[in-house]
């Protein structure tokens, strides 16, 4: 063969695959008829979040209405990220769709493992788009799913944080709402009277999304940041060791002794049984406080942390949203695009609601506080969704490596907190680890 | 030539079974350290980068300190869960403790329990304020502390969770080994007027060498790959207090999403574990 026949034979080569490639995009962007769904297949990894139990008992509703089968693996959270990301990674196409948090829908998408949502917004039929309501969800809910302009995750649940103190111990002590970082500290001191009472308490134990969660919202009201302008990490800032310092002495002289331990569910347990005046954390704690087997139900305040003033203006409040995505080896996307849109749209959301459930602290859709009867009325709808709009955005960074620099951080803080280390010496250390972290992920190229 | 096919025909499943379950992924594992590859990516190139991971562990302070953790995790569980066990198989594998054998069946409950179960309820019970064992504690006017999430307590509580979840294991088989022992030499030695503690010592003990090798390997083996009831006790704290090496390599795998890297930290510790298992048994047979 010459090299001109070479050459020729090479390009009409490119074109065909050139034109495969493009086909198989539009086919995957097309919009199917709804005929040529039924009996389709699809297979999801979710995580029981609420709601998710009461959204699950209407599927045989779906699937009579369009004929697709849903096949569904419930797994606990770690066991999902392991199973989800290993089948995600390797393409093994196990899972059509998969749940996952927001902290994680960067890595997933940078790493092309799923499948850009926009493309069947843009193509969805719109008897199906009505039905879905996506400009009912969140703005901010949606702007954490998204990653370069395109959107990955359709939220489930969306959370953010309060600070919860007791009504009616502050007013025996003569204390009002605390407005300001010094009023937290001064009702700690006041209310603390161990073992009986702890003034304070938040989480702990170390990990990315655990006392890293709820200490991000004091590092923000010291005016602290993760990373400067060039990524390189600034935990080692006085506004970062000062936020360390304070959230460890304040768990450190108010708090039970092994607070460094405490996850959310042992701070949920302290309230509940009534042996904390004051604790920050997520906005579906309301759901535990005030649930009838709750020894304080009915004696909590909250707080949006925007309106508690610190040495940097305020706290920021969190955000955390659980949602559904698909892989980008999907073998039935239109199918999956259907159910997962249809779980988490606006007619499940109105299902829900004449379900008479209870969207306490986490809440995906304006809807779900607008049209609820009963959520409406209550003291934190209104507050939840308040806190989700201010929550920033990159309120923890929204990086590929967070998972890794979210667990480093999270050991430093609890080492603080169990008294191991100084918070200078610690974060000092740490900033250090998280620059080796993000050097060897070529984040400095 | 007959013989020699007979001798493929029986040795051929095994090679088989071996190379599936063992050979390849140990070949496989390796050769993935030896590259870049990453969960965080799905269609990233995967590149061969020698042994850049393994120079890097090797410089990590927190490969250290998992490396520092094992060792004592393991020095201290193997050691205390033997002691025990040797001392509790002995005592059931005597004639007078027969009447008691139903309590035999009580040892299985810890073994069979899966890890997240045992470190939930062991964490629960370890709550500082509602926990039973603080409870108890202050009954006794002892200390009640948060045994989970300080630094100098972490390490010994999960120890001795370990020692409570796999004594059982090392009394049982333990027990198995003197029940089998023969009973002439030890009659003899009684007849030769030995006392107990000689009989024990000098004829029973070098009789269950094997035995003991046996449960020790296992347990080295078991000890220094621990990593599940950590996971759901302490997350590896507070700090690193109670990261191990597994966890450590659980953390980079499934957390840090660094195939490659948790790949050379478990090779390491392959190595380690080949070192120590080795050791153990030159250690034994030279005293044979």
């Amino acid at each position: 063969m010459s090299r001109k026949t070479f050459r020729k034979r090479l390009l009409v080569g490119l074109g065909v695959m050139l034109l495969v490639v493009s086909l198989s995009t539009f086919a995957l962007a097309a919009c199917p008829s709804a005929a040529s769904l039924k009996g389709k297949t699809i297979y999801l990894a979710m995580i029981s979040v609420p709601g998710i139990p009461e959204a699950l008992s209407h599927v045989g509703e779906f699937e009579k209405e369009t004929g697709i089968k849903v096949n569904i693996e419930m797994l606990p959270e770690k066991t999902l990220r392991e199973k989800t990301t290993a089948d995600l990674a390797f393409g093994t196409g196990i899972y059509d769709a998969l749940m996952f948090g927001l902290m994680y829908v960067t890595p997933y998408a940078e790493g092309n493992m799923l499948m850009p949502l926009s493309q069947f917004v843009d193509n969805e039929d719109p008897f199906y788009l009505n039905r879905i309501k996506i400009n009912d969800y969140i703005p901010r809910a949606l702007e954490v799913n998204s990653y370069g302009g395109n959107l990955y995750g359709l939220p489930f649940y969306a959370e953010s944080s309060f600070h919860f103190y007791r009504k009616d111990l502050f007013a025996q002590a003569g204390l009002f709402e605390p407005r300001s970082l010094d009023d937290i500290w001064d009702a700690a001191e006041k209310l603390t009277n161990k073992p009986d009472l702890y003034g304070i308490i938040m989480r702990g134990i170390r990990g990315g999304g655990l006392n890293v969660y709820t200490w991000t919202s004091w590092l923000w009201a010291y005016g602290g940041k993760y990373f400067d302008d060039d990524m390189k990490p600034v935990l080692d800032s006085p506004e970062a060791i000062a936020s360390v310092k304070a959230y460890a002495d304040i768990l450190k002289a108010y708090g039970p002794s092994g607070v460094a331990g405490f996850d959310w569910s042992v701070v949920a347990t302290y309230a509940t049984e009534g042996k904390t005046a004051q604790f920050y954390d997520a906005t579906p704690f309301v759901s535990m406080i005030e649930a009838d087997t709750s020894s304080t139900k009915g004696k909590w305040g909250i707080v949006v942390p925007t309106e508690i003033k610190t040495p940097a203006g305020s706290f920021a409040p969190t955000i955390y949203t659980w949602s559904f995505g698909m892989s980008a080896h999907a073998g039935e996307p239109w199918a999956t695009w259907r159910f997962i849109s249809w779980l988490t749209g606006y007619e499940m959301s109105e299902k829900l609601i004449s379900d008479g459930f209870m969207f306490a602290g986490a809440l995906s859709r304006k809807s779900q506080v607008d049209e609820h009867p009963d959520t409406a009325k209550t003291y934190w709808a209104a507050k939840t969704l308040d806190a989700l709009a201010k929550a920033p955005l990159d309120f923890r960074p929204r990086i590929k490596e967070w998972p890794a620099v979210g667990d480093a951080i999270g050991a430093a803080l609890s080492e603080v907190i169990a008294g191991q280390n100084t918070a200078s010496a610690a974060f000092k250390a740490v900033n250090k680890q998280v620059y080796r972290i993000m050097e060897r992920a070529g984040a400095y190229k | 030539m007959k013989d020699k096919h007979v001798l493929i025909g029986f040795l051929l499943p095994t090679v088989v079974v071996l190379a599936t379950i063992s050979i390849y992924p140990t070949y496989y594992l390796i050769s993935t350290s030896l590259t870049n590859r990453s969960m965080a990516s799905a269609t990233a190139l995967v590149q061969f980068i020698g042994g850049r991971h393994y120079l890097d562990l090797l410089t990590d302070p927190y490969t250290f300190n998992a490396l520092k953790v094992s060792v004592l995790f393991t020095l201290f569980t193997v050691g205390v869960s033997f002691v025990i066990g040797m001392g509790v198989a002995y005592l059931l594998s005597q004639d007078f403790m027969q009447k008691y054998a139903f309590v035999r069946i009580f040892f299985i409950i810890p073994m069979v329990m899966a890890p997240v179960v045992i470190g939930l309820t062991w964490r629960i019970m370890l709550w500082p304020d509602f926990g039973i064992i603080n409870a108890l504690l202050g009954l006794v006017n002892l200390p009640q502390k948060g045994w989970l999430a300080q630094a100098g307590t972490a390490l010994p509580t999960v120890i001795f969770i370990d020692v409570w979840e796999w004594t059982p294991f090392v009394i049982l088989v333990l027990l198995a080994g003197f029940q089998s022992l023969p009973k002439d030499p030890v009659e003899a030695a009684y007849v030769d007027g030995a006392t107990s503690w000689q009989v024990f010592r000098h004829v029973s003990l070098p009789l269950l060498k094997p035995i003991i090798l046996v449960v020790l390997l296992l347990r080295l083996i078991q000890a220094f790959q621990w990593a599940d009831t950590i996971i759901v006790m302490t997350n590896g704290g507070p700090g690193v207090a109670t990261q191990t090496v597994s966890f450590y390599t659980y953390q980079l795998a499934f957390v840090s999403f660094d195939v490659g890297r948790a790949s050379a930290m478990a090779v390491i510790i392959l190595i380690i574990t080949i070192l120590l298992s080795t050791a153990l048994v030159r250690s034994l047979r030279r005293k044979q």
